[in-house]
């Protein structure tokens, strides 16, 4: 029974990392239309940053805050220079320029750092473990939750009791009314791919020490997260949540108890989803 | 009209020529790039498909090229005495059925929804091909066992020379395009292709766009899995390699790098990527870093592949009539 | 003057819309553009406040040249666009929905006179009583209702309005015609584009008429009134 409890809790455990990650792509999908493949590589790119910086710094906390500023700016690139200049040639050619940063950021990442994977250390404080039902449990893997809990409040927070969110919900729906009322909504784009991007990198950081850092660590959190957002609907930040719990949980008992079809189960999940519910549990239309 | 029509059936002539006496010419390593870059073309044709006729981004479509691959080596291995064109197709049946399963739940949606359930959906095949260890060797890949092909009025043939396996390759390849061609200009193949410029009205005028759609992606994924099954036989051997993520983003590659707007874009951007990936990957190791700036530099400044930015003057030369109207 | 155009030309693709359009609306003025269907009469809302961007002309506003700006910046500028598609937020409040048109910069924004969400609210009430209701939730009237007091929050000095009287009741009808003659009394100027030629007599003091792109006729509306050849080939279906 409590080996049940140990892996309920390792599924949210990974579930609220899945959250965290997907949190700034359905941010940005729901406003700017883009779903950004390029996100996978910045989660990357922030792992890869912790590593280099834990090296100079010795210190993980300040990658917290350093990390995700440096992915930040990196979106903030991609946006201002690279997606605005195709966003008249339609949503095809900015699904392929997200993708071919993408493709370019992950071989950028094994061109500096190699293709060996890399292992982050956390601190001390984080390294240990805490007393849970009769045995012990990582902290650190408590720690990702906490964080990802951080976020998600405050997120909420914004988008719901700020004007910067409601403006943000607002563009979600009709960007070009909220510009007629005179919000500079090119601005707010820009704002908010940077902030989606530097979720992603915040992601990176604390996964880095929890899972390995290595060049295929982008490609296989970006399928994961595009299942929650199938699931989720997108444009989602509720269902992406419960989603990404859904197979946080999915993927933990399933490696429990069938190995062999772990992989398969949330693939099948998706499949269900997309014939009951094609525009996903929270989505409005597809 | 008739002197253009000269012309075409001239330049047809020379092409298959050049064809036929071309293993002649080339050494050992030449003659094999030509034979990837044939089955190559056909996969980035089939992508095309989607791509330039259908509109719609596909990442997962290695997902049907290793099918197909699998497939080629699983009915030569399995069913005794099976002839080697009647595996090809069996190869492209089982890819086009995967296709329409596939397809059946991605078409539906447009957009970013289909490219990223294309992905997912890739994966999970990826998944079954590497966890069906007894069946296709998982990690370790599998090898295709080859035997003599046995033609009528030919006799046997010897599948090792890598001579047979050229004009094998190119025979089906032409047949398949020739194909494609075929379907694309019949009525209903026309109005299956323009589905992309005018969903809503389609859908308005009472015409099933999902079925059309449904019937491209199934087509791209039957032909996929011949070039599939073709690549099986000449590498004589298949691995995960033929059904990963990596293979799906190349197809992407050749299919735009050459130019998604004409037939034939596909086929150029199939030969450019093999002699790129030959050419830069000697002088760096980081060629795939070049590959994708070539590609984000041909979305921002040409997005209608190189075939884009060859001068019209050329191009209507060899068909002055539809130099421009393959292209948006 | 506050707002001039002069020789605007404007193109959806190829399509040419505006052809030529020249007009100018004083201080403190309300004009009336009228036309039928496809006329271009919303296309010149759109190019005054910058959704689209026309190829040739200009369009002076206070002596500042507002072709080719943004439409926030239009905005910021002091023009207030409330479009014919109404376009309320569905998804916030009728609150939330006020906070977005919100130009706190603006130096109208200081005075006294200035439009805040308590005046808002005193001036209508209903949206009081509603205003934690989602935007999606209203009736039509407290739609168009909501649209024009969310823009009105931005302390326009120009108020664009496109058919605010469009598709409602015609009590309803009353009720919008005497917010727009306050509006007005707050010392806004205001261009009214309406198909209601009642409505257009009972607010306007000068009209343009307009068909196929281009100023067909102008005048006081008086005058527009009195005219039964204009009034029967531009106006009447």
């Amino acid at each position: 029974m409590e080996a049940y409890a140990v892996q309920a809790v390792h599924g949210v455990v990974y579930g609220m990392l899945l959250f965290l990650v997907t949190s700034g792509l359905t941010l940005v999908f729901g406003m700017m239309g883009v779903l950004n493949m390029a996100h996978a590589a910045f989660y990357m790119v922030g792992a890869y940053f912790t590593y280099s910086l834990v090296q100079w710094t010795g210190s993980f906390w300040l990658c917290l805050l350093l990390a995700p500023i440096g992915v930040g700016i990196i979106g903030a690139f991609v946006e201002r220079a690279l997606l605005r200049k195709v966003h008249t040639f339609g949503h095809a050619h900015e699904l392929m320029l997200t993708f071919g940063i993408f493709y370019i950021l992950a071989e950028v990442v094994k061109w500096i750092w190699g293709t060996y994977p890399l292992t982050v250390v956390a601190p001390d404080v984080l390294n240990g473990s805490v007393p849970f039902l009769s045995a012990t449990y990582p902290t650190y893997r408590l720690f990702i939750l906490l964080v990802s809990v951080i976020v998600l409040f405050i997120l909420a927070f914004i988008m719901q009791k700020t004007r910067i969110g409601i403006i943000v919900r607002a563009a979600v729906f009709d960007n070009e009314m909220v510009d007629i009322l005179g919000v500079n909504v090119q601005l707010v784009f820009l704002g908010v791919f940077s902030i989606g991007s530097a979720l992603a990198g915040l992601a990176g950081v604390v996964a880095a020490p929890f899972l390995s850092t290595y060049p295929g660590m982008g490609l296989e959190i970006l399928v994961d997260a595009f299942v929650v957002i199938v699931i989720g609907g997108f444009g989602s930040v509720w269902g992406a949540l419960l989603a990404a719990l859904m197979i946080g949980e999915l993927q933990s008992f399933g490696i429990m108890l069938i190995p062999e079809l772990a992989l398969v189960f949330q693939f099948l999940l998706m499949a269900i989803v997309l014939v009951w519910r094609p525009q996903g549990l929270f989505g409005e239309s597809a | 009209m008739t002197h253009t029509r000269t012309k075409n059936v001239l330049t047809v002539l020379i092409v298959l020529a050049a064809l036929v006496v071309l293993p002649y010419l080339l050494t050992e390593v030449q003659l094999n790039m030509a034979i990837e870059i044939a089955f190559f073309s056909l996969f980035a044709v089939s992508y095309n498909l989607l791509l330039g006729y259908g509109g719609v981004l596909s990442f997962g479509h290695a997902a049907y090229f290793g099918t197909g691959a699998y497939f080629m080596v699983f009915a030569l291995k399995y069913v005794a005495g099976m002839p080697i064109l009647p595996a090809v197709l069996v190869s492209g049946v089982a890819a086009g059925l995967t296709a329409a399963i596939v397809g059946f739940f991605c078409v539906r949606l447009g957009g970013s929804y289909f490219a990223l359930l294309t992905l997912a959906f890739n994966q999970l095949i990826y998944a079954i091909a590497l966890k069906w260890r007894s069946l296709t060797g998982g990690d370790d890949g599998i090898g295709l066992d080859k035997h003599d092909m046995y033609l009528p009025f030919v006799g046997n043939l010897d599948t090792m020379s890598t001579f047979t396996v050229y004009y094998l390759t190119v025979i089906i390849v032409l047949i398949s395009l020739w194909l494609i061609r075929f379907f694309l200009k019949t009525p209903y193949g026309n109005t299956v292709a323009c589905v992309k410029d005018n969903e809503e009205r389609a859908a308005f005028i009472g015409y099933n766009v999902f079925r059309s759609k449904l019937v491209l992606f199934t087509m791209a994924g039957f032909f996929a899995g011949i070039a599939g099954a073709l690549f099986a036989f000449f590498e004589e051997f298949v691995s995960l390699d033929s059904i990963n993520m990596a293979m799906s983003t190349e197809v992407l590659f050749m299919a735009f790098i050459g130019g998604t707007g004409s037939f034939l874009g596909p086929v150029l951007g199939a030969a450019v990527f093999i002699y790129f990936t030959e050419w830069v990957s000697d002088i760096t190791e980081h060629w795939e870093f070049f590959l994708g700036v070539l590609f984000v530099l041909l979305i921002l400044y040409a997005n209608r592949g190189i075939i884009g930015l060859i001068p019209e003057k050329i191009k209507n030369f060899w068909s002055p009539r539809s130099a421009s109207a393959g292209e948006r | 003057m506050t707002l001039a155009l002069k020789d605007v030309n404007t193109y959806y693709d190829k399509s040419h819309i505006l052809q030529d359009v020249s007009f100018s609306i004083q201080e403190k003025e309300v004009v009336g553009l009228l036309g039928r269907n496809g006329v271009g009469k919303s296309t010149t809302l759109k190019s005054i406040s910058g959704v689209v961007t026309p190829r040739s002309g200009s369009i002076l506003y206070k002596g500042k040249e507002l072709r080719g700006l943004k439409p926030h910046q239009v905005t910021k500028l002091g023009i207030g666009y409330v479009p014919e598609e109404r376009r309320i937020f569905p998804n916030l409040t009728v609150q939330q929905n006020l906070l977005i048109g919100v130009q706190s910069r603006r130096a109208r924004a200081q005075e006294e006179e200035a439009w805040t969400l308590e005046r808002a609210y005193d001036l209508f009430p209903q949206l009081k009583a509603r205003q934690s209701s989602k935007g999606g939730n209203l009736s039509g009237g407290e739609q168009q209702m909501l649209t024009i007091v969310r823009t009105l929050m931005g302390n326009p000095d120009l108020l664009l309005l496109d058919e605010p009287t469009e598709g409602l009741a015609p009590m309803l009808v009353e009720v919008v015609t005497g917010v727009i003659r306050e509006i007005h009394g707050s010392g806004i100027s205001i261009l009214l584009v309406e198909q209601n030629f009642e409505v257009i007599l009972e607010l306007t003091s000068r009209t343009y008429v307009m068909s196929k792109g281009r100023v067909v006729f102008e005048g006081t509306s008086a005058q527009l009134a009195d005219n039964h050849e204009v009034r029967k080939q531009y106006l009447e279906v």
